[in-house]
């Protein structure tokens, strides 16, 4: 039987089985309506699924965002075949009772044989064929991995590999979300490898991209942590050897780890600054006017003392009294700002009296070399305000030295310095909409990679993160968000968000992701790439595919 | 074009002898000769073979003008009434309605009317079980069949009963997809789709 009646006659160039159905309506912005045909079954269906639509001149490709159920007529709702009648069910399946997939049209191809994807434009006409994407088409969509891209993971239900653009992921700031427990963590390991990887592959110096990690939890260096089986996989280091080096903030971690650290980082207190107490305002529980003291403080003692000199202040001391007097500054607030210095500097081994700057240098020196640098925390990786007082101390210090050489470059003074990316976790903290103005990073974020900065984010909280730096973060790497406001602040601006919606809040918790924007052609759901059994590094030395890489690997087992 | 097989007369049951564009009437060479309800049968000469489904079977005198009268008594059974009057049978004929669902034409099936009746005194036969497994490739005559009156359904259900007979590999998967077309043309009857899948379900469940 090749055909059920004349509507429903299918062409002979498709086979049977990759056959979805028809196009029955729909717009470009809402996305289209396909009926799906009677043979292929509602609960084979997938949300995030790529489909192909054949129209009369171009070839679409879209993705199942939503499925619904409905009836050609209610009289048939009305009076539904009995559940035991197993013949009136499948004769009225797909009938007149029939499924809906909604597609959202992402891009096209002409007709002819070299023609490039492109974005779409229109939708294809009613009555276009569609049907299940093949792995060629995917795989001709998203590239191969080879010097400029690199491999991220699979489409649902598929083989072939989804390719993230190396060139396109460095020009701007990124971000990997996705609430606690979904992988963030593995993925952004897998994306640094590649991205240091390909880095080396470049032969233009100008694309070779360098990165610093600020490793909240130890989990990029040497190796992390893995919840489950075995909880130890590789890290950067041993899977990449010269290309990174691993800085500790914390020697005594470090040596009870049992890893080496090419330097221990401190933070000099002339380092240290008001405006980065205005980034911790929040998570120190300061008020306004105790960040405003201390900027009369800094003003007032200079640089090198003010840190000490505001730890110093007695309110009961009469020196004292009277330069809180002539400074303006009411009791209550030197004792929050005190009360907040005492826990940002307490215990803290890694701040030092003197000696700023070396730390910085010692991390320039290696990122202008093109060597990445892993930051490790150690024990303060759990100690926020710490963190976040290193990550943008170190990161102004270093933003401005880039700003420097790249003005100079710009002036014909010495060459540009290499593209950096600056991996932060909790960025939320960072970048929330009150502080966002103020730090470091928010600059990095809204000036783009004009002094070739950019950011990695890495978050659970997009939503506490100030809207327009998160316009700015050009691919979104998305594991499953349950939050509605998560949801909506990664889709924002986004065009076919509602419908990109279903797919995001139907993802498996572990090892999927959904990732859209700059870096990839159309949005797509991957199943990631596993990452820390054997296999998975002999896979990822293949792909560095030198003998060195080899030699490295056998060297580690 | 013709139909060539049986022309010379084998499996012949009977003549056309009324004929419209959508329905004609055969006489029966055989007193009780018409096929089963439902049968697709084939004018097989006389222009363009057309196909039609029996829709109504009827046994009566030949001459309209002197009906049958009754006989025997209410103790006589049939064959004695039968074998008392022995010129009964030749008094009698057996006619049979067929509409009609197709015809061929260039060699191939086509499920739609043909360009004119069947012509007067063409015989017709059944259609043999592969004829019958070809016809029902395509169910675009359902419309035909519908529109045939108030015994439409029953008509349908024994045609199809009869067609999922003629294909024994797979009788369950043609009455699916047989049914998916009817749902088709009856998606806003439901009711009476239900009337016809009641009278199939049988067949399909075996």
């Amino acid at each position: 039987m090749t055909s059920v009646n004349g509507a429903q006659a299918f062409s002979g160039e498709v086979p049977l089985s990759l056959r979805l159905g028809t196009v029955i309506g729909g717009s470009l912005t809402r996305g289209l309506e396909v009926r799906l045909a009677p043979e292929r079954s509602v609960e084979e269906m997938a949300a995030g699924r790529y489909v192909t639509i054949q129209g009369r001149t171009q070839k679409f490709f879209g993705m199942i965002t939503d499925v619904e159920l409905r009836a050609t007529s209610d009289a048939v709702l009305r009076a539904p075949p009995d559940p035991d009648d197993a013949f009136l069910r499948e004769v009225l399946t797909g009938t007149t009772a029939y499924a809906v997939l909604k597609v959202m049209p992402l891009l096209r191809v002409a007709g002819t044989a070299d023609a490039k994807p492109e974005p779409v434009k229109t939708v294809p006409a009613h009555f276009s064929e569609v049907r299940e994407a093949t792995q060629q088409e995917v795989a001709q969509i998203f590239g191969d991995d080879d010097d400029t891209h690199f491999v991220i993971g699979s489409p649902l239900d598929m083989e072939v590999k989804v390719c993230l653009s190396y060139e396109r992921f460095i020009e701007r700031s990124n971000g990997i979300f996705g609430k606690s427990g979904t992988g963030k963590t593995f993925l952004t390991r897998h994306i640094l490898a590649h991205l240091i990887q390909k880095a080396g592959a470049q032969r233009d110096a100008k694309k070779r991209a360098v990165n610093l990690v600020f490793d909240m939890h130890n989990e990029y260096g040497w190796e992390g942590s893995y919840e489950g089986l075995g909880g130890k996989v590789k890290g950067l280091k041993p899977l990449l050897g010269n290309a990174v080096v691993v800085m500790t903030l914390d020697e005594d971690s470090s040596r009870r780890r049992g890893v080496p650290y090419d330097t221990a980082v401190t933070i000099a207190h002339d380092e240290i600054e008001p405006d980065d107490l205005a980034v911790l305002q929040e998570t120190l529980n300061l008020t306004q006017n105790a960040v405003e003291a201390a900027q009369q403080l800094f003003r007032r003692y200079g640089r090198q003392r003010w840190l000490r000199a505001t730890l110093e202040l007695d309110e009961n001391d009469e020196d004292s009294k009277r330069a809180l007097n002539e400074m303006g500054i009411h009791a209550s607030s030197i004792l929050n700002l005190r009360r907040g210095l005492l826990r940002l500097t307490r215990n803290k081994d890694f701040l030092v009296e003197s000696g700023g700057g070396r730390s910085v240098q010692a991390i320039l020196k290696h990122l202008l070399r093109g060597t990445s640098v892993v930051l490790e925390f150690g024990r303060y990786g759990n100690d926020l305000p710490a963190y976040m007082l290193v990550a943008n101390v170190l990161t102004r210090r270093i933003h401005e030295e880039y700003r420097r050489r790249t003005e100079a470059a710009q002036g014909g003074h010495g060459d540009d310095p290499p593209h950096l990316i600056i991996t932060i976790e909790e960025a939320h903290k960072f970048l929330s909409p009150q502080v966002a103005r103020q730090t470091i990073f928010g600059e990095i974020a809204r000036e783009m990679r004009k002094y070739h900065v950019t950011l990695l984010v890495i978050d659970q909280r997009p939503s506490a993160i100030d809207e327009e730096v998160l316009s700015q973060i050009a691919t979104k790497i998305t594991c499953l968000l349950d939050n509605e406001k998560d949801i909506d602040a990664v889709l924002g601006g986004v065009s076919g968000s509602r419908e990109l919606r279903a797919v995001l809040a139907k993802l498996e918790s572990k090892q999927q992701a959904l990732i859209l924007g700059h870096a990839v052609p159309m949005p797509v759901v991957v199943r990631t790439e596993e990452y820390g059994s054997t296999d998975s590094y002999a896979r990822f030395l293949r792909r560095l595919g030198s003998a060195t890489a080899d030699d490295l690997y056998r060297a580690e087992e | 074009m013709n139909e060539p097989a049986h022309a010379d007369g084998a499996g012949s049951i009977g003549r056309v002898l009324e004929a419209t564009i959508s329905r004609f009437t055969c006489v029966c060479h055989a007193l009780d000769g018409a096929p089963p309800l439902g049968t697709l049968v084939l004018v097989f000469e006389g222009g363009p073979a057309v196909y039609g489904v029996v829709a109504d079977i009827r046994t009566q005198s030949i001459d309209p003008g002197r009906p049958l009268t009754p006989r025997g008594g209410p103790e006589d059974d049939r064959e004695t009434v039968l074998a008392q009057n022995p010129q009964i049978p030749a008094l009698l004929q057996t006619a049979f309605e067929a509409i009609v669902v197709g015809h061929r034409r260039d060699g191939g099936v086509r499920r739609y009317l043909p360009d004119s009746p069947p012509r007067i005194y063409a015989r017709v036969r059944a259609c043999t079980a592969a004829e019958t497994a070809e016809f029902f490739h395509g169910f675009e005559f359902l419309p035909l069949l519908l529109a045939a009156g108030p015994l439409a359904d029953q008509v349908i259900a024994a045609c199809l009963r009869r067609a999922a007979a003629a294909m024994p590999a797979h009788p369950r998967a043609f009455l699916v997809q047989a049914g998916r077309a009817l749902a088709h043309e009856l998606a806003e009857e439901p009711e009476r789709l239900a009337a016809v899948f009641g009278q199939i379900r049988s067949v399909a469940a075996g």
